[in-house]
């Protein structure tokens, strides 16, 4: 049995490693058959011919582009993405820098999406068909379709422009440096809300949508009958026979929901301007900072790799009889 | 009795087709004449209507085409009753109105969306915001009888115009001494009695933004190229998922896996990133936009058609057909399209809504499709500039994206519950 797990776990992770190094190829074609030329934004006509050759090896790109890729596959393998055009800094180190916010945002929202989704869902059980019910289906319908920009703009105007309340962009007040420690989690918090907010409404609306259907769904089973004509209270039949069996589509949903997270909440960082990995990205793209767009490109697939593994093994914790069937 | 009691969707259609008509009615009959001389110079001078001819005079006498064209498609019973039958709701008149600023937006507004009217007054001007227009007099050229210059001068008064030397546009004026008194170009300007036709009062329905264009234009025609981006980019993806999912579901094993694999690649990376850096690197217009959207859409299509096609051919009923002897292309017809096609259209329809969120977010990143076209994710793009002057120019724009993807979302459900009954 445990034999067979660790074999079709290692399956996995050989075809995971696959797509990684299809990812990173691809990118790595689409940037070398790009037209322009990176290293001529740093070479002026003043420079010397040989200094301008020694610019343009500092950027691997003066070989054939066989020979670049064989270069550039075993840098990858030995843990080394090469040096930013942009920052003059390894790329890792660069990006160790954009990724705590990414990181944050990604795991706290989606922590709000599933407790806004879960509650808000019970709420709407509790009264079914009544006005609170519907109201909560309407609004979860426009809130799923609406675009980040646009909900993060209104909150904007909301809650900074009128009510002058929360900080409208930025990470950190300019004054953080001189904050007590409390202070400076609150002044972390305080402009950490509107982009949970943005992130987190419409994944909370789908979720409510999962949940709601999936616990009603379930809750019509005969076997929640009998559990309730046995004696048991509704939170045990809730928490412990409800929940587990309703959880197998929402958990799917989640791990592809971390994944985009995790690779970058891309629209958001940039109305908040925040520093994290999709901005990094955006901007390096903008600036043709290969390396570092390759490195990007190579921890978003692996994230989202490991966050759908990550939920397959929640998922798999919760229904052992599955596990052959998620984990193939 | 019930039953007619009802409205129906071709009501609506019809409604909002007779209310342009009694609007623009001046406006049609003109472009009838124009229509009229084109088709006499065809004939006679095409050296010189071949000169003259745009993208802009085409699309008039199109909307024409187009106003004379729906009433006769109501009345055929067949049509309205295949189609336009629904009964109303919110999303289907949303469809339909936006259908309209595809093909006729030259009639739902006259202002041209890169018209800037006097950028320093009637910049930022909040939506129901009255503003003046004063004609200036001109020269009464001799008219001549040539069909040349009537030509010219219809094309003139129907095509919209980008710039108007003879309209000056003020938020307020003032009359002094024989002289009008108004605020233009940074400085205040007077202008003598004599020199002024005619003052008009207008209203701007929906604001101006921060060059003094009109929003309400700019929507209307910002419709057009996203609902253009978005029926190309999804015509493009279904070919592609059409002609691949064929393949896989019929080619050899290697075939098949290289394109499971693809397909694997393509969903576990966020496509918007995809995108993103194929538009940057290779510049980004019209048809890039399209073409890579189109391209980034085709995993679902793709992994629909060929597990269809790959059940229907275990079927008793296709193996029957096969064994009669249909050929391979009248199975491809008669068997296989009818079973895929439910579930292609119903993934259309996400799709098509899932390119213009797509184009709008790109827009907005200012990736889109270049800033001679007017785009809804442009507009909010810009009015993130101005949210402590302008609101509207935000909310516009944000409110009908949001009304149109939830207008598709609302009518994919419908075509899935249309098709698939038992889904609840």
């Amino acid at each position: 049995m445990t034999k067979e797990k660790l074999y079709l776990i290692l399956k996995r992770l050989i075809s995971s490693l696959l797509i990684l190094f299809l990812v990173i190829t691809l990118v790595f074609i689409l940037i070398r058959i790009s037209p322009g030329d990176p290293s001529l934004k740093y070479i002026s006509p003043k420079l010397s011919p040989e200094l301008a050759q020694e610019v343009r090896k500092s950027f691997n790109i003066d070989e054939p582009i066989f020979f670049q890729y064989i270069n550039f596959l075993k840098n990858i393998f030995t843990g080394n993405f090469g040096i930013s055009y942009e920052y003059r800094m390894p790329v890792l180190k660069v990006i160790s820098e954009f990724m705590p916010v990414t990181l944050m945002l990604a795991l706290f929202s989606i922590i709000i999406q599933l407790l806004i989704g879960y509650y808000v869902a019970l709420i709407s059980i509790r009264r079914k068909d009544g006005f609170i019910d519907k109201l909560f289906k309407k609004s979860s319908i426009i809130l799923y379709v609406t675009p980040g920009f646009v909900l993060g703009l209104i909150l904007v105007f909301l809650f900074a422009v009128q009510l002058d309340s929360l900080p409208s962009s930025g990470f950190k007040s300019i004054y953080y440096d001189d904050l007590s420690f409390i202070g400076k989690i609150k002044d972390i918090a305080s402009h950490l809300i509107l982009p949970l907010l943005t992130l987190s409404l419409p994944g909370a609306a789908l979720f409510f949508n999962y949940f709601r259907d999936g616990i009603e769904d379930i809750m019509n089973k005969d076997f929640v009958l009998y559990l309730k004509a046995s004696g048991f209270s509704d939170k045990i039949i809730l928490r412990k026979h409800i929940l587990p069996n309703s959880l197998k589509p929402i958990l799917s949903v989640a791990g592809i929901e971390l994944g985009f997270l995790l690779s970058g909440t891309l629209v958001t960082e940039v109305i908040f301007s925040l520093p994290g990995m999709g901005r990094l990205m955006i901007a390096s793209i903008l600036s043709r900072d290969f390396p570092m767009v390759i490195a990007c490109a190579f921890i978003s697939a692996l994230f989202i790799i490991l966050s759908n593994f990550i939920f397959d093994l929640i998922k798999v914790k919760i229904d052992r009889r599955i596990w052959k069937e998620i984990l193939s | 009795m019930k039953k007619f009691n009802k409205i129906k969707l071709w009501h609506f259609v019809l409604f909002v087709w007779v209310i342009l008509l009694i609007f623009r009615f001046d406006l049609l009959i003109q472009t009838a004449e124009l229509f009229w001389l084109t088709v006499i110079l065809i004939f006679k001078d095409f050296d010189f209507l071949y000169s003259h001819i745009s993208f802009q005079l085409i699309d008039s006498l199109f909307a024409l085409a187009v106003m004379l064209l729906i009433p006769s498609l109501l009345l055929s019973s067949k049509f309205r009753n295949k189609f336009l039958r629904a009964e109303i709701n919110f999303s289907r008149c949303f469809i339909v109105l936006l259908v309209y600023s595809f093909f006729v937006p030259t009639l739902i507004t006259r202002e041209h969306p890169d018209y800037q009217k006097n950028i320093s007054e009637i910049k930022l001007l909040s939506p129901l915001s009255n503003i003046y227009q004063i004609q200036l007099s001109t020269k009464d050229s001799p008219t001549s009888d040539s069909i040349e210059e009537k030509f010219l001068l219809l094309k003139e008064k129907i095509l919209l115009k980008e710039f108007d030397d003879n309209k000056i546009f003020v938020r307020s004026y003032s009359l002094k001494q024989n002289s009008y008194h108004f605020n233009s170009d940074g400085g205040s300007t007077d202008l003598s009695i004599d020199k002024v036709k005619s003052i008009k009062s207008e209203l701007v329905l929906l604001g101006t933004d921060e060059f003094g264009r009109d929003i309400f234009s700019r929507l209307i025609f910002g419709a057009r190229i996203s609902i253009f981006i978005g029926m190309m980019a999804v015509v493009i993806s279904l070919l592609l998922g059409l002609i691949l999912g064929y393949i896989a579901s019929t080619g050899n094993v290697i075939i098949n896996t290289v394109l499971n694999r693809l397909t694997d690649l393509f969903l576990s990376f966020p496509s918007i990133f995809l995108v993103i850096l194929v538009l940057a690197l290779f510049g980004n217009n019209l048809l890039s936009v399209i073409v890579v959207l189109g391209f980034s859409g085709w995993m679902s299509l793709y992994k629909i058609v060929s597990s269809e096609v790959a059940s229907v051919k275990q079927k008793d009923f296709f193996i029957t057909a096969q064994k009669i002897g249909l050929s391979d292309s009248e199975l491809l017809v008669k068997e296989i399209i009818p079973v895929i096609i439910i579930p292609v259209t119903v993934n259309l329809v996400f799709q098509f809504s899932n390119v213009i969120l797509a184009e709008s977010s790109l827009s907005f990143l200012g990736l889109g499709s270049g800033s001679e076209y007017p785009s809804w994710g442009a507009m909010i793009e810009k009015g993130q500039e101005y949210i402590y002057e302008a609101w509207w120019m935000i909310f516009i724009p944000g409110i009908v994206l949001v009304l149109t993807l939830l207008s598709f979302h609302n009518i994919a459900k419908e075509v899935n519950k249309f098709f698939n009954p038992k889904i609840s």
